[in-house]
């Protein structure tokens, strides 16, 4: 038996705030933990030595700073997909959205090449216009009847995924060798440090479709209860849908554009949080933007450190816990289908 | 709670069809204030579409529907979601919701975005819970409870929506004949303070016992509307379900009932 209170204002406050100083602890954490240990105090007062500061703002800063940024975006955009498809095997990833939004920035690539301007515009539109293209797509084969079905959903997703993931590979086939080498990093999913300038034209997008996602925070446990009994509370579901599709196409396409395919956040992350502190997405989505962005801190401070030497892409070490957490969902919410 | 005096909902010549199929045609009712109008006919008879076209969630083909004096389609769908509750046949929910939380969202209608429930939010949802004994079941997600429990709670979300008009589709489906009669007990109730109330249902004999009058529909179209004593016939019901049945009435209320024989 589950006994939760419902939601105030007291307990979003107190949740979110210790979501938000695990976050800033990590992003320390983050900032310190590497090859070379950095003395992150001493920097930030001043007195830290030049190689720290150099290694602090240039290489470790950026890179935690962007993660936390995907993290949040990744999650919040599966939790928001999750409620819209009434589906909580939903994600960016599994549903083929990162897929069509990996090949936009792909062809953007090819196309434009990869100044600053391409990075910080061409890329994240072109990204979001794949991601949106495949979600119109998913959501049209999904249908069955009128009704959204769970299943053909999901495999809809992995048709899509199969399907982007092969018009890639064949750009890829396509493109010379110095731009083949850039779009396998999308298929890697990569945090490697970018500047400071990308990092905030990122968190600026990042930053809109979140706004839009929270404003339909209280319309999306509305329609949980249905299309028709979300309708008769007041709800306009065709807007609503329309919202979260294009925040949640924006989101994916601009964190894509930026790190490539990172799957698996958008699923783990809302799962637990909604273990943790219950359904009610006015606390789900703001609470999976921080926590996701303290999951994908760690994922690529793992990445950096688990084989010495050697680092790992971030999109393995987030497929690795993934994986076997989504077999178990599976098992979970297929039960409940049958 | 203030209601607004005597809230009628009246459906004035509407037709509906999915796609080229007529589903409802040129159907004219009225439910106002003080009565509970019960909607019945076989399957597939256009009973829900009608249900809907009144809660104005489907856009007639033809026709219109009236709040009061003002067109339906005309409101925003919140301002209707103030004056109109529905309860909707059963969908699974795919999230943990608590029974607090899903009665909560009948609040819904009278949120600001952002916004969260208040202390008087909370008041009504608590009341209502009380109310139709689901309190007990508060903290409880939706998903641990029994087709009955979720049917209940689905209505304590549509009366904490504290609407003058209540429309209801077969709200009874799951339930057991004691928390059926306490269901329909409970709607006498409203009806007394003043709410108009429109429910779909397929028990015949409870349709007689709580419904002051009772609309037919056959094939889409309205074929008799008027008291229980008027329209439950023998007569009717080889005309209208296609069964054979004999139709007494309660020697002491006088209230119709069926009874159905073998062929």
């Amino acid at each position: 038996m589950t006994i939760r209170p419902t939601l105030t204002s007291r307990r979003l406050t107190r949740v979110l705030s210790v979501l938000a100083v695990f976050l800033l602890l990590s992003m320390l954490a983050a900032c310190a933990i590497g090859s070379i240990h950095v003395d992150v105090w001493s920097v930030l007062s001043g007195r830290g030595s030049e190689t720290d500061a150099m290694i602090l703002l240039q290489t470790r800063l950026p890179r935690v700073l962007l993660a936390a940024i995907v993290g949040g975006g990744l999650a919040l955009a599966g939790a928001s997909l999750q409620g819209l498809l009434g589906n909580p095997l939903a994600e960016p990833h599994l549903l083929g959205i990162s897929g069509g939004a990996a090949l936009g920035a792909v062809l953007g690539v090819v196309l434009g090449g990869r100044g600053w301007l391409a990075e910080t515009a061409l890329l994240p539109a072109a990204a979001s216009v794949g991601a949106l293209l495949s979600m119109a797509v998913i959501y049209r084969l999904g249908r069955v009847h009128g009704r959204l079905h769970p299943h053909v959903l999901l495999l809809a997703g992995v048709v899509y995924n199969a399907f982007t993931g092969a018009l890639i590979m064949c750009v890829n086939a396509l493109a010379d060798l110095l731009q083949a080498q850039g779009i396998l990093f999308w298929l890697m999913g990569s945090l490697t440090a970018r500047s400071f300038a990308l990092t905030a034209g990122i968190f600026v997008y990042v930053a809109v479709a979140a706004v839009c996602l929270l404003s339909q925070a209280h319309a999306l446990n509305l329609l949980a209860l249905g299309d028709d009994a979300a309708m008769a509370l007041g709800v306009d579901v065709e807007r609503v849908r329309r919202m979260v599709f294009f925040a949640s196409s924006l989101l994916v396409g601009a964190v894509v554009s930026v790190s490539g395919m990172i799957g698996f956040v958008g699923l783990i992350v809302p799962h637990v949080v909604r273990l943790l502190f219950g359904a009610d997405h006015r606390l789900l989505l703001p609470a999976s933007l921080l926590a996701g962005a303290s999951f994908l801190v760690w994922a690529d401070l793992i990445a950096r450190v688990a084989l010495g030497s050697v680092e790992l892409p971030v999109g393995v070490v987030t497929a690795l816990c993934g994986g076997p957490f989504f077999v178990y969902l599976l098992q979970r919410e297929g039960r409940r289908w049958s | 709670m203030e209601l607004k005096p005597n809230p009628s909902l009246e459906a004035r010549d509407v037709s509906f069809a999915y796609g080229a199929e007529p589903v409802v045609g040129g159907i004219s009712l009225r439910v106002q204030s003080g009565e509970i109008l019960g909607i019945i006919g076989p399957n597939g008879s256009g009973k829900s579409t009608l249900l809907k076209l009144l809660a104005g969630m489907l856009e007639p083909r033809t026709g219109s529907v009236w709040l009061d004096d003002q067109i339906l389609s005309g409101l925003k769908r919140v301002e209707a979601a103030r004056q109109i509750a529905v309860v909707p046949q059963e969908g699974l929910v795919p999230f943990p919701f608590t029974v607090a939380e899903i009665v909560l969202m009948g609040r819904a209608p009278r949120l600001r975005t952002f916004a969260l429930e208040s202390e008087h939010d909370r008041a009504v949802a608590d009341a209502v819970m009380l109310r139709l004994g689901i309190a007990d079941l508060a903290g409880r997600t939706i998903q641990e409870l029994s087709g009955g429990e979720r049917q209940r709670v689905m209505f304590a979300r549509a009366l904490a929506q504290e609407a003058p008009i209540l429309l209801l589709d077969e709200p009874a489906a799951f339930l057991d004949l004691h928390h059926q009669m306490a269901m329909y007990e409970i709607l006498s109730q409203l009806r007394g303070e003043g709410r108009a109330i429109a429910t779909v249902l397929h028990d015949l004999n409870l349709a007689a016992l709580y419904c002051d009058r009772i609309a037919i529909l056959k094939n889409g179209h309205l074929v008799a509307v008027g008291a229980p004593a008027e329209v439950v016939s023998s007569q009717m019901i080889r005309q209208v379900f296609d069964a054979d049945c004999r139709v007494d009435a309660d020697p002491t209320t006088g209230v119709p009932f069926v009874l159905p024989r073998r062929g």
